[in-house]
């Protein structure tokens, strides 16, 4: 048995994905009076699936220090040009983007609850039952 | 991570507070008709240009190309007409015609300017406080347990 297992594996992707989304939204709100700014967005699903995948003859990255055999590794990060643009080629709309912040901040605090969760299990655990819950 | 955030978020708070005092000065100034230069004042505007967040490791360098903070490149003087106002009893007025050239500052759309400008301050501020509020639940983690 694993004491780790996969599931604390993907809650630190999940978190590693959201630490770095919020920084690309951060941007974007800085970025809302630039002229000639597009939006960045984050490929999320893509990357979780990838992530999650636990087919054991693909490779997977363990280490967000690994170089990403499988494509190239900026390819999560895109263009974002659903939104219209303003006469100074600026897309940024700051309503949309403090909505996205306030939600990945809350998926964040989510993963955490269940990381203490998950680690509080492991404690109940190695305890005898004393700790933990 | 984080740091980088709070940078970015630095930087937006930085340049908004350069661009509300420049509308500072141009409604101060609104109806300044002599200047060091001669003429009368005429408005200054902020530029901005987003630039790259530096990079401080291997890993960074691959995830964070496409990360932006904000700086303002220049503060420009608005090149447009003065406005000539009628006031022959102006001393700055034109002895013939009595037309003053007053500075080209329309309060307005100084007005709206400072409150993009505000509106984007503190939307840099959230971006702060949601921020914190991140990386103290991960302290919080370990108390936790």
């Amino acid at each position: 048995m694993k004491i780790f297992d996969s599931t604390l594996q993907a809650i630190e992707r999940k978190l590693d994905l959201s630490i770095k989304r919020h920084a690309i939204l951060s941007g974007n709100i800085a970025n809302q009076e630039t002229p000639n700014y597009v939006a960045r967005e984050y490929d999320f699903g893509r990357e979780i699936e990838s992530a999650l995948g636990s087919d054991s003859d693909t490779i997977t990255r363990t280490n967000g220090r690994h170089m990403d055999i499988g494509g190239s590794s900026n390819s999560h990060v895109s263009i974002d040009k659903s939104t219209p643009f303003g006469a100074d080629g600026n897309n940024v709309d700051l309503d949309i983007e403090m909505g996205k912040l306030s939600a990945n901040s809350r998926d964040y605090n989510s993963s955490i609850n269940l990381l203490t969760v998950k680690l509080k299990m492991l404690k109940a655990a190695v305890s005898g039952g004393k700790g933990g819950f | 991570m984080f740091d980088k955030v709070f940078d970015i978020a630095a930087s937006a708070m930085s340049a908004n507070r350069l661009r509300i005092n420049t509308v500072a000065s141009n409604i101060a100034n609104a109806k300044t008709t002599k200047t060091e230069e001669g003429g009368p004042y005429k408005r200054r505007d902020v530029t901005f240009a987003a630039i790259d967040v530096p990079a401080n490791s291997f890993d960074s360098a691959l995830d964070e190309a496409s990360l932006k903070s904000v700086r303002v490149t220049g503060v420009v003087e608005d090149q447009s007409e003065p406005q000539m106002i009628y006031d022959p009893g102006h001393p700055d007025a034109d002895e013939a015609t009595g037309m003053v050239a007053m500075p080209n500052v329309n309060i307005v759309s100084e007005m709206t300017n400072m409150l993009t400008a505000s509106a984007a301050y503190k939307a840099a501020a959230e971006v702060v406080n949601v921020t914190k509020e991140m990386s103290q639940s991960v302290r919080q983690l370990f108390t936790r347990l």
